[in-house]
């Protein structure tokens, strides 16, 4: 039926998964190398920040209601200026599917299937978002419907499991001699909640705008939580000095996980496992938002989307595979999301300030 | 040099001859045209006055066979001739001759004075007792009647006939369902005979709004095809579909229910059914008051249920019959059963193959040593297993119940002991075959059980080659196909998303009865409370 529509529990799902991703793997660690034992804070208004940003931006998706991000922006700034404030986008988007991919296939070639290359992991997780791209948004708002249970179904039980082996004082001292480093690292922690624009491409699909919103707003809170759970869980399990050295703690978290009955050995394989599910979500939004962006950057019509889809395939191997080491990796992962901040409170407020200015006018007239 | 020669005119040989099959072919096509249009050529022959010359006419229509009968009578005695036509084995051949034969020949007599003209209407209204009487002209009409066991009277000097029903059904008793037995739901099934199963559906539903389309189809088979629902709880989308694919049909025929699920099925290559076949009378009235559609084939003792989905499927209908939590349980059971049956096998493999540190250490260990000596990997092995099995599940079926025994024996003891003594399978690979064997009998839908048989080797493949990683590709690859397919407009993953908990409670796992008030939201019934809520406090008081 032509009037399928996303349900707000979907758009809760997507809100979840744009930002909740591969980066869960790695915020503890990142955090704590920036801010020590009060990491946790930082990311938590960090948190903060991305409702400040979300809200504004909202606002602007309300003014087009059936366009996505790319069509808001070309129909705003035109098709010269649009084209220009897009193109960061366009890279920004491809680069951090691409930069996740890599991360996530080297934590699975590390904790899961260390004999496999890289490379096949690499193409296989690109492939299988591929083929959930070529369905239609509704499918995708389906499977990842499915999916988030299992995902979060894992992180509570890591989390509960993770509570044996607590020692509370590892988070002291709080704010003792550190404010400047948790202010400092709030932009960084604003960082790994980036996509938080990627329901921008999704909003138009929306059954009950309202509801969405409420959604959306409830779907950007539930990373926060997790992310900053997980950071505090770290410090409070590895302690400050060893989580600088960890590059997968969370995974590292399962690991430490005994348990008595010896039921399953390896929790942190059954962690990667589920995991594959959550990453495999965000690559698939990210997916269809860079296919969406080209389409668009490019005018090219909806019947050769599939061509998009397919080239697609070629280049986010190529991308994801280009680092050399995986130090390289976290940099570039690093640099990536730079653009994001300036996306995020550069572009996003010209746009809107623009399209709010525009309406004005409209109205005026 | 004469070989090459040979070859070559071996070659135009073979051209022309393709030549000569292309145009046998094409005069095929073209013969198969007349025919169909043979079967509607009697459609402008009318009657004529002739009585003598209509007969003949039919019965040339219908190549003359032997069990074409013709009786001819006269009228009140007089001399006016008159004639029934009919097919001695699809009538009631007593109920031809009290109900028309006697009345028209002796009865008239008493009825109607000598010199009264006998007016085509007095024969209809006060002569022919049966209860179902047409006046006919065409003779294409007259035709398909007299194949569906009607009779056909014809009277001298008029160009007009009647067709009188005297269908006699032959068939089974309603007997008890085979394929999904229940232990506390009525012991009837679907019989061959269309108009028991109707009876079968009208008997639990006792509801005026229940509609009836019915279709003729089939260039030659004509079968009745009929679509059942509840006028004001279908979806009148569904119902337009359905009664649109149905008519869209132009094919030979069919015998079952299954078949027509098939051809209008939404996606024709799906192993997943997308249609639910079921041989019981109360889960198909059950599905009518979800506001499903229902479809009944002439001579197939099956009920076609649409739209379907994956949950659904799991259902059965004793959860209905049972405590909720006890019924959740079950259904929960089946669940498991459902995963075991597409996925052990390949996790087996998978975890022992390429992730051995999964698992406790002795547990390893116990698998390792039960593996030493094995001449396969696990992967031949359990595609090995997996043959045998799969050929032992066909035999069965194919096999007469009386030597069915024999196939049981035969299969347990090569499969269980003799391989694992032999050395050519590990004991461990025996139990995980045959839970997955177990798990796929869980499955309520038989059809759904083939399925899951289908996908288990590309996943043990997968698991093979990729490990762990493979099977979770695998498994996104298959839940993105799931989510896609739909049955009637109707997503076939509904309700598992989008999460409606009213919905999920019906189908997910069991709930109360009496608290299910509404409908299931994603069939999109037209109206949508089933019942009132029970309230327990006001009947505690009376």
């Amino acid at each position: 039926m032509n009037s399928e529509k996303l349900t707000p529990s979907q758009i809760f799902v997507i809100a979840v998964f744009s930002i909740l991703g591969v980066d869960i793997l790695v915020v503890p660690h990142d955090m704590v190398l920036l801010a020590d034992q009060d990491a946790w804070i930082s990311l938590l208004l960090g948190g903060v920040l991305l409702f400040i940003g979300a809200i504004p931006f909202l606002y602007l998706l309300n003014i087009y209601p059936d366009k996505d991000l790319p069509q808001i922006i070309l129909q705003v700034a035109g098709q010269w200026i649009g084209r220009m404030l897009l193109f960061p986008i366009v890279f920004f988007v491809i680069m951090y599917a691409a930069m996740s991919t890599r991360l996530f296939a080297q934590a699975l070639k590390l904790f899961l299937v260390d004999k496999t290359p890289l490379w096949i992991l690499v193409i296989s997780l690109v492939v299988v978002a591929a083929y959930m791209v070529y369905k239609d948004v509704f499918t995708l708002g389906a499977v990842l419907d499915i999916l988030f249970p299992i995902t979060i179904i894992s992180l509570i039980i890591l989390i509960v499991l993770s509570l044996q082996n607590l020692e509370p004082d590892r988070i002291k001292p709080i704010l003792f001699r550190n404010t400047k480093n948790v202010i400092k690292a709030i932009i960084p922690g604003f960082y790994h909640f980036a996509g938080f624009g990627a329901i921008s491409y999704f909003m138009c699909y929306a059954a009950d705008r309202k509801s969405a919103y409420k959604a959306y707003l409830l779907g950007i809170g539930v990373p926060v939580f997790f992310y900053v759970i997980t950071t505090v869980i770290c410090i409070m399990v590895f302690g400050v000095p060893p989580l600088k050295v960890i590059v997968y703690p969370t995974l590292n978290l399962s690991k430490s996980i005994e348990f008595e009955a010896a039921i399953l050995d390896r929790l942190e394989s059954f962690m990667a496992v589920f995991w594959i599910s959550m990453v495999f979500s965000s690559l698939a939004i990210f997916y269809y938002a860079s296919v969406r962006n080209i389409s668009e950057f490019f005018s090219i019509p909806h019947k050769y989307r599939i061509y998009v889809i397919y080239a697609h395939i070629l280049i986010l191997p190529i991308i994801a595979l280009i680092p050399s080491s995986s130090i390289d990796v976290f940099e570039l992962h690093d640099k990536v999301k730079y653009i994001e901040v300036f996306i995020g409170f550069v572009i996003f407020p010209i746009v809107t300030a623009w399209a709010v200015i525009k309406k004005k006018r409209g109205m005026q007239q | 040099m004469l070989n090459i020669l040979k070859n070559w005119l071996a070659k135009g040989g073979s051209k022309k001859k393709e030549n000569n099959e292309g145009q046998n072919n094409k005069g095929n096509q073209q013969s198969q045209k007349d025919q169909t249009r043979s079967s509607r050529k009697f459609q402008n022959i009318k009657l004529t006055r002739n009585l003598q010359d209509n007969i003949t006419n039919i019965k040339n229509a219908m190549n003359n066979n032997f069990d074409i009968k013709i009786k001819e009578f006269r009228l009140r005695g007089q001399d006016i001739h008159a004639g029934v036509v009919y097919i001695e084995s699809l009538v009631n051949e007593d109920m031809i001759l009290q109900h028309i034969v006697n009345p028209l020949m002796i009865e008239s007599s008493l009825i109607l004075d000598r010199d009264d003209p006998i007016l085509f209407k007095t024969i209809t209204e006060s002569m022919v007792t049966a209860e179902y009487v047409k006046a006919v002209e065409s003779l294409d009409e007259i035709i398909l009647a007299i194949m569906s066991g009607d009779t056909f009277l014809c009277v001298q000097g008029y160009d007009k006939g009647f067709i009188i029903s005297t269908r006699k059904y032959v068939g089974r008793q309603v007997g008890e369902p085979i394929l999904e037995p229940s232990v506390q739901g009525s012991q009837e099934g679907f019989v061959e005979t269309i108009r028991d199963n109707i009876g079968l559906i009208r008997r639990r539903l006792r509801d005026p709004n229940l509609v009836f389309n019915v279709h003729k189809l089939g260039r030659r088979t004509k079968l009745e095809v009929v679509v059942i629902y509840i006028k004001d709880i279908a979806d009148q989308y569904v119902v337009d579909e359905v009664n649109k694919r149905i008519n869209s049909l132009d094919i030979e025929g069919v015998q079952n229910a299954a078949q027509i699920g098939l051809y209008i099925t939404d996606s024709p290559n799906s192993i997943f059914p997308l249609f639910q076949v079921t041989e019981r009378p109360d889960r198909t009235v059950r599905g009518l008051l979800e506001g499903r559609v229902a479809i009944l084939v002439e001579g197939g003792a099956r009920a076609l249920l649409v739209p379907v989905t994956l949950p659904m499927q799991v259902q059965s209908v004793d959860d209905y019959y049972m405590n909720w939590i006890i019924a959740s349980i079950l259904r929960i059971s089946r669940y498991i059963g459902l995963f075991i049956s597409s996925f052990l096998p390949a996790l087996y493999i998978a975890v022992t193959s390429h992730h051995p540190g999964m698992l406790p250490t002795i547990l390893v260990l116990t698998i390792a040593g039960s593996r030493a000596g094995m001449p396969f990997p696990g992967i031949l092995e359990a595609i090995l297993m997996e043959v045998t099995i799969a050929m032992l599940q066909e035999a069965s079926v194919r096999l007469p119940r009386v030597v069915g025994q024999t196939v049981s024996i035969v299969g347990g003891l090569v499969i269980g002991q003799a391989a694992v003594q032999a050395g050519i399978v590990g004991p461990i690979m025996v139990i995980i075959t045959a839970l997955t064997a177990i798990g796929s009998f869980t499955i309520p839908d038989y059809s759904l059980s083939l399925a899951t048989r289908a996908i288990r080797i590309p996943f043990m493949v997968l698991a093979a080659t990729l490990g762990i990683f493979g099977i979770s590709m695998g498994m996104l690859l298959l839940l993105i196909y799931i989510a896609d397919l739909r049955s009637f407009g109707v997503r076939y993953i509904r309700p598992l998303s989008p999460y409606r908990s009213s919905d999920l409670k019906q189908t997910l796992i069991s709930s109360k009865e009496s608290s299910m008030v509404n409908r299931p939201i994603f069939l999109n019934p037209r109206n949508k409370q089933r019942q009132s809520a029970v309230k327990r406090g006001d009947r505690d008081e009376q």
